[in-house]
Formats: structure tokens, C-alpha cells, sequence
């Protein structure tokens, strides 16, 4: 049951092209029932998850790695899929409405399927392979939605950057995902859990650990892998809000959550997650004050946020993990409504930025109502959702330096201070938020002029927000049913919240009471400080890194590539050679190879072979000594048929025929390619120096004592008895043909062939492009015209191309054609 | 500057076997030249070959009735090859070769009336042999499982046939197409 669910929108996008066609634009619908569904089968769940523990379900993929699309929807998973649901149902709703009907739907539609799919398959994949395959194609589909509108630049940079960044994190959890499933020998994430101690104690740890966190906190936007959310917001706003502030953007929480039974619970690991954490949380609610942007309000708040749900998952007591698990759920709540809200503000004004938008509260009554709801459970503010999950955070803080940082010492009293005065930032930019926007005297500057939008976009905005107070009125309800189990999963041991708006004086109520006072003062003075604040800038950022290195990397490439890519073929083959036989010299003195040569048994050498020696050694030397092209190229074909010519003595016809025939087609095209370069060796190059020529003599000459080594060698120490006779004794009954080459061929190394002609149908592809593509280009070095290059060949065939005019000489060192030998 | 003399001595019998083939004054004919594609036509033209030369004419001559042979030569290595020396490999590079004699006897105009469209061998090559292995695995057997057995024609008698012959087909038409592709693009002119 479970698998067929994770499918489902894989199959709809598959469709959606097709659908799109049918339904024109109202192809949204299809994707909106197709999400509803999948929400409402996942609610169905519920029951069974609570009494079973989970429910599983699995194919075998390609169970001889370890490698299976195997699924369980447990307490943690149950939390998130129905979060990706829920809010992807919302979302689906929201974006018929939102996107005009000339936008590419079917793209959107198509991607935001995969993606939903995709997250499907990330919290549920037991499997750790398959859990990284989702993991990543969430990565593709985030990059196909937010360079949506690929025309503009914007767009495509933004696109570019969550790829790189996302990418390269899950590049890390692939790394850590290898390493344990080396160590215990199984990608079964129980099975993980059964073994965790051997991981824990294994050398391997530390980076296991690293590449995990690296690929969470890419994921989930955490300083200093944050840049590449606010530049994401130049996707249209159901996608910002769905997969950059509701449900992907989790997915680095949902990996850390569940890593944490695995690799989790040791100073490392919490120590880690929560330093980052805090310094997200720190730094997003720092400058989301500065961003005048609605979207990058939101975006830097985002990445507070999931830096204070990581900052919980980091202090790893069974209050901070449950406390984590229902500010997540929150979080999605009243970020989801938000940033529905800005898009309706976008939509019907035309603008989002915050100085030209003021008091549209008298006609957008609606919008200001979410926004209300959704920034004063984002500050903290009783008697919604955000208070709760605030209150349990700032206890789980205040806990912190006592209880479970203890091991940082007087450090860790740093903790609850970042807390408090990140909230107090928090406060302030809400509340901003909110009243900057929503009151005071409505705006004529706006593009449009605003008016409420209809029900299609506020009816999504309205239920999402309308989750905060529901989940403030009856607490105890949504902690049973969802953030109990949740929390329970990731502790392993079972957890039961007691969630009130009441715990008495205690310090968390204390910082509370500290965080709204000041940050109403602050707010007070809201215009001086967002002064102050945008007076400062960074002299580093990450931002300058990333674009620095986004620069600079093809610079320093393409100078690295340079020092080795000189546009000579003999420095390339001299590179090739020198480095091959660095190795295999080396090899070969170590084991003293030389002594292996045993000359007993070797065929009595007739004098018909050695002067068969002798004519390709002397034509060998002559290709390096000769002045002209055309000379070395008949030498070196001399020196191809002399081989054949021993292949006929040492009878193998096969062999000989197929030499035969490649040394004289092989002829033809050095021929034909010659004909298209000048006169002479190089002309237009000053001659090669007598020292490279020297150098590249002794290169050729060590080589070729190699491949002579190689050979006697081989030919003295047969390890292992030749295949040739298992050939030749079944090449008759089994390939059914008497001759073995052939039949080993076509036969018993068929894929052999398979492949080789596969590589030789690229090559002339690639050839036919070279020169169709390449003409203009390739001969240009010479800076000749076809017609005159033509003249200053030297390949002897006239008849390749008729109009060549013997008699046209120009050149000093052309010799006229009938000058007596 | 290089060695002159070497130059002159190396040179000499590359000109002479290049630039036989026609008469000094019938070099304002230039533009003429290019349609002589034909033996035919080089006669109605009356070029006279150079004494002593190499007769163009009898290269041409003798490679217009080579190409059967080798047409014949290589369908033959092809037939053969799962008993005796050839196969599809060695068959194609036969082919090929005489499509590139005929190609150097006759030059570029050769190659404009060449209208076969010689790169389409390589895809059919490769489905060809691709087919061949999935028909193994149509009948319940692994990719590439061939078959062989024999099969009584009249006039021929009992015959020799292997599902391998088939795949060797596909290399035949895949070096075939190859070969053209590379050498007949490298050597276009212009």
C-alpha cells in the first residue's frame, strides 16, 4: 500500500504533459485531487501507526548490493508526510489561482509532482541508497521550480546556486551513507539502529558525522550554507512556500532527526548542530531586519527558524526533541500561511516591497488577518501555536548549560543569551511585518491598486493560518496524534507531551517576558534601528565566496589545463608516456622484474623474422628522422604491414587480414589528413629545439624498452593456464563456428564487440560533428584560405581532389614539380 | 629553412606520382577539370597523361572493375567468417576500403554522387546487433545468447546458419558506416 502511495505523483508527473493537453489550464485541479488524495490516504494512517509502530512496505531493487525501495512510515515519518501533503494541498489549490494561465503549467505541475514524490520517498525510504536518490531528486526538482521563470536572470542564478549548494551536500550524506553501510554491511536504516554503538565507536566516526551534518545543513539553509535561499525566492510563491519554507528546506531537520537514533547522542554530533543552529538563529533574525523584500523577510526568517528547530535537535534531551518536532510543525503552519500571504499581497498589488506597502488592512481585510495570526505566532506571542513551541524551546535552552552542554563549560551560558536576544529580533521583525504592511494609511504607490483577492488564494492562507489556533486550543490533541510519536522515534524511548500556556514563573517564562519588552522598545525605534543595522556590512560573507569561486573556478581550470594542454600532440603522448612508465617502472623494480625473463623454450627465430625485424625497425626510425609528412606516414605504414607480415608467419590469417586491411585504411586517412595541412613539417613553427627532440628520442626509446620488458616477461611466467584452449575445445559445440577468433568474437565476448561498436559509432559521430561544426574553425591556425592550403599539400594524391594545380608554386621551399631527382 | 637538398631528393617522386596526370597546358582548365569524374569523360577531354608517368587512367580503369571483386571479396569474408578467416569486422573494412579506392580514383565528384547516406549504417548496425542480443532474452535466456543450426536450401544443400552471423551483420554495416563517415568527412574538401 505504502509504495504505490510514494508513486502515485511520479506517475502524475509523468502524465502531466498528457493531462495538461486534455485539461488545458485547469490541469492544477488534477494535481490538487492527486494531492488531496495522497493527504487523505496518509490521515488514514494514523490510527494504524499508533497501534502498529509504523507501516512498511518494499520492493527489491537490486538486493545483491543491499540496495531496496524500501519504505516504513513511522511516527517521525508520519509527521512530515503529512506536512508534505497537507501543505503540497494547500499549495496546489493556491497556485490555479495564482499562476496565469500562459504560464508553462505542465512544467510546473510535472516538477512539483517529482518533487513531492521525491520528498515522499525521502522520509520514508528505509533504505539509505534510496533515501540519498530521493534526497537528490529533491535537489533537481527545487532547481527546475526556482528557475521557472528561466528567462530572467535572476532565476537561472538562483537555480544554479541551490543546485551547486544542495548538491554538494548530498554529495556529503552519499560519503557518510557508504562509510556506515561498509561498516555494518547493510543500508537498512533498523538495522543501523540495531548497530549503532559499532558505528559510534568507529574510527570512521567523526567524518560520518561531518558529511552527514554537511549534507542536512546545505539542505536546510544553515550559515554558511544559507546563501542559497533568499536568491531561491525568485521561484513564484507556491513554490516558495512549499519547498523552501515548508517542506524541503525540513528535509536536512528530517535527516539530522533521523540520523540522530544512529549517530547521534554523543558531544560531536550535539555539540555541532547546536552551535550551527544558534548561529542560524542568530544570524537569519539579524537580517531579516535588514531585507525590505516581503520574500526575504520570510526567507532569512526561514532560515532562523529551522536554525532554532536544529539548535533543539542538537541539545538532544527528550524535552528539546519533542519541543523540536512541534515548532517544526508550526513553523510549516504559520511560515506556509505568510508566505501564501505575500503572495496575494504580490499578486494583487504588483509589488513586495515593504516601502511602498502600507496599511492595505482596510482593503485587503482577509490578507491581514493571516498576516496578523501567522507573525504573532512567529514572535512568540501567546495565545497561538508559535508561543508554545517558543516557551518549550527557551526551557529546553535554559536547561542547556546545566544539563546536556555541560561539557562546553561557562561557553555554553552563550547558548540561552543567543537564544534570547535572536528572539528578540525575531519579535521585532514580525511585529514589523505585520504593522508596517497592514496599518496606517493605505498605499497609492503600489502598481496595482490593491483590493482583496478571491477566494481561491485566501481560502489555502486562511486554513493554513487557521492550524495555529487550532493547535493553541487544543494542544494536548495535536501532541498525542503527531509530535508524541514523532519525538518518540527519534529518542527511541516513549515520549508524552504536556503542552499548556501555564508552567508557572519559570525562566522560560522569564525570557519571555525579557524578549517582548525589549523588542517592543526596540520596535519603538524600528526605523533607526533598521538604519543602523543596513549602515553595517560584512567584509566577508558567504556570498562573495560563492561567487568568487563560481568565477573563479573556470579561470584557474582553464590556466591548470593550460600548463598541461600545449596544443602539441608529442607533449601530450610525452606526458601520457612518461607518466605511464613512472608507474610501471616503478612496479617493475620493486618486484626486480627483470630476473622473471626465462628465455627457455622459446621458438628457434628464423632469419626471415629478423629481417622482418629489421625493416620495421629501420622504418620505426626513419618516421622520427624524415622531412616530410608524407615520408613518415608511408614509413609508419611500412612499419604496420611488416607486423601484418608476421602475423602471416606466425599463422594467423584473422589477425593478418584485419591488419592489413586497418594499416591501409589508416593510410588513407593520415594521407587525407595530411593533405589538409602545409607544406613541409611545421613551416610556420620555429623547428623543434635539439634538446626536445633529444628528450623525446630517450622517451620513445625507455617506452619502447618497456613494452619489450612487458612482453618478455609475460611471455616467461604463465601464471595461470591460457584460456585459448577452453576456446578452442568449445568453439565448435557451443558457438557453433570453427573459427575461434570469430566465434570469440561474435560469441563468447559478444558484449566485448557490443560495446566496441558502440564506441565506434560515437567516434565517427564525433568526427562528422568536429568537421561539419568545426570547418571554419579548424585551420584557421595557418591562417590560409581553403583555396591555397589546398596548394601547399604534400600527400601525392592529386586525384582526391582534381583542382589541384601542380604548377602553383609560391612558397620559397616549394620545389618545382619536374626538377630532375 | 629545411634541408633543400633533402627536400629536392624526397620530393621528386611525390610530384612526379602526384602531378602526372596532365599536360601543362591544360591548366587553364582548371574550373573544366572537376567534372572529369569519369573515365569517359577525361577521354572525350583528351587529357594525355605524361611519359613515364603513372596513367591515372589505368588506376581509374582498373578500380571501376576491382569494386565488384571487392564487393564480392567482402560479402564473402562476411559469409565465412564464423568457420574461416574474415567475419564482419574484417568484411566491413573490405567494403570500405573499395568505397575509398573508388573515392581516391575519382576524387569529389565521386563522393557528391555517392548520394548513400552512409552514416544511417552505424544506427541500423547497432539495432541490428542490439536486436540480436534481445532476441536471446525474449526466449528466456541472457542478453547476447545466440543460437546456431542447420538448415537444408535447395540448390546450396545443408547450410551453416548462426544467430552470431546476425550480429556480425551489425558490426559489418557499423565498421562500414564508421570507416565512410570518418574518412569520406575528413577527406571533403571544403
Amino acid at each position: 500500500m505504502l509504495i504505490p502511495l510514494i508513486l502515485t505523483p511520479f506517475i502524475a508527473a509523468a502524465l502531466m504533459p498528457i493531462l495538461s493537453k486534455i485539461f488545458k489550464d485547469h490541469v492544477g485541479w488534477v494535481a490538487s485531487i492527486v494531492t488531496i488524495s495522497l493527504f487523505l490516504a496518509f490521515i488514514s494512517m494514523i490510527s494504524e501507526v499508533h497501534e502498529n509502530g509504523s507501516e512498511t512496505g518494499g520492493i527489491t531493487w537490486i538486493p545483491s548490493l543491499g540496495i531496496n525501495l524500501t519504505a516504513a512510515v513511522d511516527g517521525l515519518s508520519l509527521l512530515i508526510v503529512l506536512l508534505i501533503t497537507g501543505i503540497g494541498s494547500a499549495d496546489m489549490i493556491y497556485s490555479i489561482f495564482y499562476l496565469h494561465h500562459h504560464e508553462r503549467l505542465a512544467n510546473f505541475y510535472t516538477f512539483i509532482m517529482i518533487f513531492m514524490g521525491a520528498m515522499l520517498g525521502v522520509c520514508t525510504s528505509t533504505n539509505l541508497i534510496a533515501l540519498y536518490l530521493f534526497w537528490e531528486l529533491t535537489s533537481i526538482s527545487s532547481f527546475l521550480l526556482i528557475g521557472f521563470w528561466y528567462e530572467k536572470e535572476n532565476p537561472r542564478y538562483g537555480a544554479q546556486k541551490a543546485m551547486l549548494i544542495t548538491v554538494a551536500g548530498g554529495f556529503g550524506i552519499l560519503i557518510a551513507f557508504l562509510l556506515m553501510g561498509n561498516i555494518i554491511g547493510s543500508y537498512d536504516i533498523p538495522t543501523l539502529i540495531a548497530n549503532a554503538d559499532v558505528i559510534k565507536s568507529h574510527a570512521l566516526y567523526p567524518a560520518i558525522v561531518l558529511c552527514t551534518l554537511l549534507g542536512a545543513f546545505t539542505k536546510s539553509a544553515q550559515v554558511p550554507f544559507h546563501i542559497w535561499l533568499p536568491t531561491a525566492m525568485e521561484a513564484p510563491t507556491p513554490i516558495s512556500c512549499y519547498l523552501h519554507s515548508a517542506t524541503m528546506v525540513k528535509a536536512g531537520i528530517y535527516l539530522i532527526a533521523r540520523m540522530t537514533p544512529i549517530i547521534g547522542g554523543t558531544a560531536l554530533w550535539g555539540g555541532i548542530i547546536a552551535i550551527v543552529g544558534c548561529s542560524s538563529l542568530m544570524f537569519g533574525s539579524f537580517m531579516a531586519i535588514r531585507q525590505y523584500d516581503m520574500k526575504g523577510i520570510l526567507a532569512y526568517s526561514t532560515i532562523s527558524q529551522l536554525g532554532l528547530i536544529v539548535c533543539l535537535l542538537g541539545l538532544g534531551t527528550e524535552a528539546a526533541i519533542a519541543a523540536a518536532m512541534f515548532h517544526l510543525f508550526n513553523h510549516s503552519a504559520f511560515k506556509g500561511s505568510l508566505f501564501l500571504m505575500t503572495g496575494i499581497v504580490d499578486h494583487q498589488t504588483g509589488t513586495r516591497d515593504v516601502h511602498l506597502l502600507r496599511g492595505l488592512a482596510k482593503v485587503m481585510p482577509i490578507c491581514a488577518f493571516v498576516c496578523a495570526i501567522g507573525s504573532f505566532s512567529m514572535a512568540g506571542l501567546p495565545p497561538f501555536s508559535g508561543f508554545l513551541s517558543k516557551e518549550l524551546f527557551l526551557e529546553s535552552v535554559a536547561d542547556a548549560p546545566v544539563n546536556n552542554l555541560a561539557f562546553l563549560g561557562d561557553a555554553a551560558y552563550i547558548i540561552p543569551f543567543v537564544a534570547v536576544v535572536a528572539s528578540i529580533f525575531t519579535f521585532v521583525y514580525s511585529i514589523a511585518f505585520f504593522a508596517k504592511i497592514f496599518l496606517g494609511e493605505t498605499t497609492t504607490q503600489t502598481p496595482k491598486a490593491p483590493k482583496e483577492a478571491g477566494f481561491g488564494m485566501t481560502l489555502p492562507a486562511l486554513t493554513l493560518v487557521s492550524m495555529n489556533i487550532l493547535v493553541a486550543l487544543f494542544p494536548g490533541f495535536f501532541a498525542e496524534t503527531l509530535i508524541d510519536g514523532a519525538a518518540s522515534t527519534i529518542t527511541q524511548t516513549s515520549i508524552h507531551m504536556h503542552i499548556s500556556f501555564w508552567h508557572g514563573i519559570t525562566p522560560a517564562f522569564l525570557m519571555t517576558c525579557v524578549i517582548v519588552a525589549i523588542g517592543a522598545i526596540i520596535y519603538m525605534r524600528y526605523d533607526m534601528v533598521k538604519a543602523l543595522f543596513l549602515s553595517y556590512s560584512s567584509p566577508i560573507g558567504a556570498n562573495k565566496f560563492y561567487d568568487s569561486f563560481l568565477h573563479g573556478l573556470p579561470v584557474y581550470a582553464k590556466k591548470l589545463t593550460d600548463i598541461q594542454l600545449t596544443g602539441r600532440l608529442h607533449d601530450y603522448i610525452g606526458i601520457t608516456f612518461v607518466a605511464t612508465m613512472v608507474f610501471v617502472y616503478a612496479a617493475m623494480f620493486r618486484a626486480n622484474a627483470w630476473s622473471a625473463i626465462n628465455l627457455d623454450g622459446m621458438a628457434q627465430v628464423d632469419v626471415l623474422e629478423i629481417t622482418l625485424a629489421i625493416i620495421a625497425a629501420v622504418s620505426a626510425v626513419c618516421i622520427a628522422f624524415f622531412k616530410r609528412r608524407i615520408w613518415s606516414v608511408l614509413a609508419l605504414s611500412a612499419v604496420g604491414y611488416t607486423v601484418s607480415f608476421y602475423f602471416i608467419v606466425m599463422r594467423a590469417p584473422d589477425l593478418a587480414l584485419t591488419q592489413l586491411l586497418v594499416e591501409t585504411i589508416s593510410t588513407i586517412l593520415f594521407l587525407l589528413a595530411l593533405y589538409k595541412l602545409p607544406f613541409g613539417m611545421i613551416p610556420y613553427d620555429p623547428p623543434t629545439p635539439n634538446l626536445r627532440r633529444t628528450v623525446n628520442g630517450l622517451i620513445g626509446v625507455a617506452f619502447g624498452f618497456l613494452a619489450f620488458s612487458i612482453t618478455m616477461i609475460a611471455q616467461s611466467n604463465k601464471l595461470y593456464p591460457s584460456i585459448s584452449s577452453y576456446y578452442s575445445q568449445y568453439a565448435e559445440t557451443m558457438g557453433g563456428g570453427t573459427n575461434i577468433v570469430n566465434v570469440i568474437l561474435v560469441d563468447f565476448r559478444g558484449f566485448d564487440t557490443m560495446g566496441e561498436i558502440c564506441v565506434l559509432g560515437i567516434a565517427a559521430m564525433g568526427v562528422y560533428v568536429m568537421i561539419k561544426l568545426g570547418r571554419n574553425n579548424l585551420f584557421d591556425k595557418y591562417g590560409t584560405q581553403p583555396e591555397k592550403a589546398d596548394t601547399f599539400n604534400d600527400t601525392g594524391i592529386n586525384s582526391v581532389v582534381i583542382e589541384v594545380d601542380p604548377y602553383f608554386q609560391e612558397e620559397d621551399d616549394l620545389i618545382p614539380p619536374y626538377s630532375p631527382l | 629553412m629545411p634541408n633543400k637538398k633533402i627536400d629536392k631528393i624526397t620530393q621528386a617522386p611525390v610530384d612526379m606520382a602526384a602531378h602526372l596526370e596532365y599536360l601543362p597546358e591544360q591548366t587553364a582548365h582548371r574550373s573544366k577539370r572537376i567534372e572529369t569524374s569519369t573515365l569517359k569523360e577525361a577521354q572525350e577531354q583528351n587529357y594525355k597523361p605524361k611519359d613515364g608517368g603513372i596513367n591515372n587512367v589505368i588506376l581509374k580503369t582498373t578500380a571501376s572493375l576491382l569494386i565488384y571483386f571487392i564487393i564480392i571479396v567482402s560479402i564473402f569474408l562476411y559469409v565465412v567468417g564464423h568457420d574461416n578467416p574474415g567475419g564482419g569486422f574484417v568484411a566491413g573494412l573490405m567494403l570500405a576500403g573499395g568505397v575509398l579506392l573508388l573515392y581516391l580514383c575519382f576524387g569529389k565528384p565521386f563522393a557528391k554522387n555517392f548520394s548513400f547516406d552512409y552514416k544511417l549504417l552505424i544506427p541500423i548496425g547497432l539495432s541490428i546487433s542490439f536486436l540480436t542480443g534481445m532476441a536471446g532474452v525474449v526466449f528466456g535466456y541472457p542478453f547476447l545468447y545466440h543460437t546456431f543450426g542447420y538448415v537444408t536450401v535447395p540448390l546450396f544443400g545443408s547450410m551453416h546458419l548462426t544467430s552470431a552471423s546476425i550480429f556480425d551483420l551489425g558490426v559489418f554495416l557499423v565498421v562500414v558506416g564508421t570507416t565512410l563517415t570518418i574518412i569520406l568527412n575528413i577527406g571533403e574538401n571544403k
